[in-house]
């Protein structure tokens, strides 16, 4: 039964490859937003950049394991957030973002960090998001999709809701936030003379249909890979000093 | 085939249609790797070598349970300890 599974994953593995389409969603292009909107997000993301580097540098100097589990979520989120998802009864694609994930098993600043490096190789390398809307990218998808799961795994932990719950809404939140902010930053700069908030409006509901169901699958992604994580290897989530904090050791 | 069945990125169909709309449509990208089976290529080589980084550290980090027949070293938690703390 077990090797029918590995083959089944095999194939379904074998497949994503085998279908390797270009895979925008999210991630503003190349010149979408204005040189002054753009330079404003970069200003933004370096607080939470630096921030992350700095948690990095000193978890690594207390644990050197740290450091693998770090790489392992930095080339996750690189490949969950270039993988195109089909959503059949709409017929469009997008693509789910790992930030959450990332932001339960590595906290939210060494998590900007890896997101960000995979946003840059992205936006290099596969035409995948611009160099110029990098800060915008790395604020929506970094910033708002790990902070923004952190903190509401962090309060509903607070209220008692059970394990996987929370970290399944922090999962759908991620994703769902990710694109509110994306649809803040297109509205906030290209709004005009028209209302900003009319465009964001009408930006977050072309966006729904899609990201509805695909945040929910992110969710419960999200929820099994952490419960997974807390079964096998807890100590690695008790490297990370606010994982008490949190209160995930009494799940 | 209208846009709805082509399988469109959301980034068509929403981000870029907002910014034409709003009279500020994407440039070509610095590095455009868009060319004919280059961005195939890479998106092969990202993901093949992606895979293998997550591959490679799960099973640092997780390694396979002990079960009959395989030698202790592979499995946990010494496998753990010999590959992360050193």
């Amino acid at each position: 039964m077990e090797k029918q599974w590995k083959i089944l994953v095999a194939i379904m593995a074998l497949g994503l490859f085998l279908w390797p389409t270009t895979a925008h969603a999210m991630h503003l292009s190349e010149g979408i937003l204005p040189i002054e909107w753009a330079g404003g997000w970069f200003l933004a993301a370096a607080p939470f950049v630096y921030w992350g580097l700095w948690t990095i540098k000193r978890r690594r100097a207390e644990d050197p394991r740290t450091m693998t589990l770090v790489a392992m979520v930095g080339a996750a989120i690189f490949v969950i957030s270039c993988m195109p998802v089909p959503i059949p009864w709409i017929g469009t694609c997008s693509h789910p973002c790992g930030t959450g994930l990332g932001a339960l098993l590595i906290g939210p600043g060494p998590t900007v960090v890896v997101a960000s490096i995979a946003l840059l190789l992205q936006a290099l390398l596969l035409t995948h998001g611009g160099l110029t809307t990098l800060g915008a990218n790395i604020v929506s998808m970094g910033v708002v999709g790990a902070f923004g799961a952190y903190g509401v795994f962090w309060l509903l932990r607070r209220l008692r809701v059970p394990l996987f719950a929370a970290a399944l809404a922090a999962g759908m939140f991620s994703d769902w936030g990710t694109y509110a902010m994306t649809s803040l930053e297109l509205s906030t700069a290209l709004h005009g003379d028209g209302s900003l908030w009319a465009m964001f409006l009408a930006v977050m509901a072309a966006f729904m249909p899609t990201q509805l169901p695909l945040g929910i699958a992110e969710g419960v992604v999200t929820a099994i890979a952490y419960r997974f994580v807390l079964d096998r290897r807890p100590e690695l989530l008790g490297a990370c000093p606010d994982f008490e904090w949190i209160g995930g050791t009494d799940a | 085939m209208n846009a709805v069945t082509t399988w469109e990125g959301v980034d068509k169909t929403v981000v870029e249609k907002t910014a034409v709309a709003a009279g500020h449509p994407p440039r070509e990208p610095y590095i455009n790797t868009d060319q004919g089976d280059l961005l195939l290529f890479l998106f092969l080589l990202a993901g093949a070598v992606g895979g293998f980084i997550v591959g490679y550290t799960f099973r640092a980090l997780f390694p396979p349970r002990k079960r009959a027949g395989r030698p202790d070293s592979e499995c946990e938690p010494q496998g753990y300890d010999k590959t992360i703390t050193d």
